[in-house]
């Protein structure tokens, strides 16, 4: 990577001093054990790449992330939902036009549908932006060379030199996500997410899927509501443009404190990462005595963690104690992540646990990451059915506890991929190597997330 | 225009006339196809959840997506109604989605 720090490093203006308190919180945060960490062979360079984004314009302003805040709060008190999707990790080669613009439209169809099965908001969020970075379970790959860690990280060519640690890649991660940002918040505002230009594209998935009839009757009844409204004379401004957020998960600690910026305009000074509107916490780097829970909780953006099968109801609560002390509605999401085949059997006592402590978070369902396995071909996949099993296992444990499903929280891309196996399309082992081009966990294709979202429809309106 | 069509139509039909307007003997036969429908949507019901259950029990998922949609494939040539009818067969079987 030739992204090289050719600027006078040392003329670049300091961030203003944090208050004491604050600057004291972010040193005790960094000064704990970070699990999944690059090793940066040179700790000069990395200082110098720190002091080059301490300078660079955010990805996201306080004004934004405090509307998302806004907006999460309505999820928490059960009067929104909240769509969240896109690659499992970005990449630089794939940072295009055409891929931005086919996760955008696959995310605006899906929040469509979900919109209109569950009568209420859609808050909708991409993992987008700054998705470059990944924990991995083992340091080396099978082929002997350090792992591949996202692209803020190495590379994924198969050499020894391609997977050094290069902190250059945080500047191209940087630069990267402030594109894409941008061809977000453009596609968004002129005229991709028209509702009835949105409605138009399920319908033709609805056509064309194998498994159309199965969706065809929620299909018309959104074509009769739009045409209803335009009966009326309806003409807002909402049906023709929205917002999507931008999300990934704070893993590479190197990156998000150099996004750190001090929102003073207001009395309380706010600390904000403006890498991004939303950041969270992975399963492997949870660990409550560490980095990544001290840092997220030193932010004024909303934040969450991801829960696994090993979580226990006292865990879950202490995390919602330290991330949310001042008892925000929606100021901490917790994303489980629990198997389809343990999501009813570990999800209740954590629920009813949490609830009683008082705290409002949000309740997001992550279907895919407990659901990976190995195919009989050597692929990493998911199939459709445990996916979907495993909203609908979420579902009926909050429908039964009387708490509010808020949301769901899937790796999807807009691209006709082969990496998931079932649904309409009825994706074989054999069909996997077709096409199989995430850099790392596989992602539902365009087909299998409409399917999902008409699913989770059908769940919402009970 | 449409006469032609008509008659045709109750011409064609005249030859069964005498079978076919013994209305109590008909209702009788309504009645007694409900019965026997009913009794298989019932029993269809109490088989899907046995099955949804067992499978369940070996760790699998609740719903089989593609079964499914082989079930709404099988109703297809009663037209949309056949669909909607697939729909709540389905409904019976395995409940509300997310309940």
């Amino acid at each position: 990577m030739n992204w090289t720090v050719d600027v006078p490093v040392d003329a670049l203006p300091e961030l203003p001093p944090l208050p004491a308190q604050l600057r004291a919180r972010l040193d005790d945060a960094l000064g704990r054990p970070a699990a999944q960490q690059p090793r940066w062979p040179d700790p000069v360079a990395v200082r110098n790449v720190r002091a080059v984004l301490e300078s660079v314009p955010p990805i996201a302003v306080p004004a934004e992330v405090d509307r998302l805040g806004d907006q999460l709060g309505a999820v928490a008190r059960g009067e929104a939902f909240l769509l969240q999707g896109g690659d499992c990790a970005e990449t630089f080669a794939d940072n295009t036009e055409p891929h931005i613009r086919a996760t955008i439209r696959t995310l605006l169809q899906m929040a469509v549908v979900l919109t209109y099965g569950s009568s209420m908001p859609v808050v909708k969020m991409a993992r987008i932006a700054g998705q470059y970075a990944k924990p991995r379970s083992n340091p080396t790959d099978a082929l002997g060379l350090p792992a591949y860690r996202g692209d803020m990280v190495n590379s994924l060519v198969t050499t020894p030199e391609a997977r050094v640690h290069d902190p250059g890649r945080l500047i191209r991660a940087y630069a990267n996500s402030g594109a894409g940002m941008n061809l977000v918040r453009a596609l968004t505002s002129a005229g991709m997410a028209d509702l009835h230009k949105v409605h138009d594209w399920n319908k033709d998935f609805v056509l064309r899927s194998p498994a159309g009839a199965r969706y065809e009757a929620l299909a018309s009844e959104i074509d009769r509501g739009l045409r209803f409204m335009s009966a009326c004379g309806v003409n807002d401004s909402s049906l023709h443009g929205t917002e999507i957020f931008a999300s990934h998960e704070a893993l590479v600690l190197d990156y998000e404190r150099a996004m750190l910026r001090l929102d003073s305009s207001r009395d309380d000074a706010r600390l904000y990462d403006l890498s991004a509107h939303f950041l969270w916490v992975g399963e492997r780097t949870r660990q409550l005595e560490g980095a990544h829970i001290a840092f997220a909780g030193l932010l004024a953006n909303p934040i969450a963690v991801k829960i696994g099968p090993t979580t226990t109801p006292e865990q879950a609560v202490e995390y919602v104690e330290r991330l949310d002390p001042h008892g925000v509605a929606g100021r901490l999401t917790l994303i489980s992540r629990m198997g389809s085949a343990k999501v009813r059997e570990v999800l209740p006592a954590i629920v009813e646990k949490v609830t009683a402590s008082g705290h409002k978070v949000i309740w997001q369902c992550d279907p895919m990451h407990g659901n990976t396995v190995e195919s009989s071909t050597g692929y990493k996949t998911r199939h459709f059915d445990r996916v979907v099993d495993e909203v609908q296992g979420f579902f009926e444990v909050h429908h039964a506890l009387g708490t509010h499903p808020g949301g769901i929280h899937v790796e999807i891309t807009g691209e006709d991929v082969t990496e998931c196996l079932g649904g309409a399309q009825d994706i074989s082992d054999a069909d996997l190597s077709g096409r199989y081009e995430t850099a790392c966990d596989p992602r539902m294709n365009t087909q299998q997330s409409l399917e999902l979202a008409f699913l989770v429809a059908e769940m919402l309106r009970g | 225009m449409a006469e032609p069509v008509m008659s045709e139509t109750t011409g064609s039909a005249a030859g069964d006339r005498s079978e076919e307007t013994d209305l109590p003997t008909l209702r009788d036969e309504i009645d007694d196809l409900d019965a026997e429908i009913l009794r298989l949507v019932q029993r269809r019901s109490e088989v899907s959840q046995v099955i949804g259950r067992a499978r369940m029990a070996e760790g699998g998922p609740r719903v089989v997506h593609g079964r499914e949609m082989a079930v709404l494939d099988r109703y297809r040539e009663l037209g949309p109604e056949g669909r909607e009818l697939a729909m709540l067969l389905l409904r019976l079987g395995r409940g509300r989605p997310g309940y």
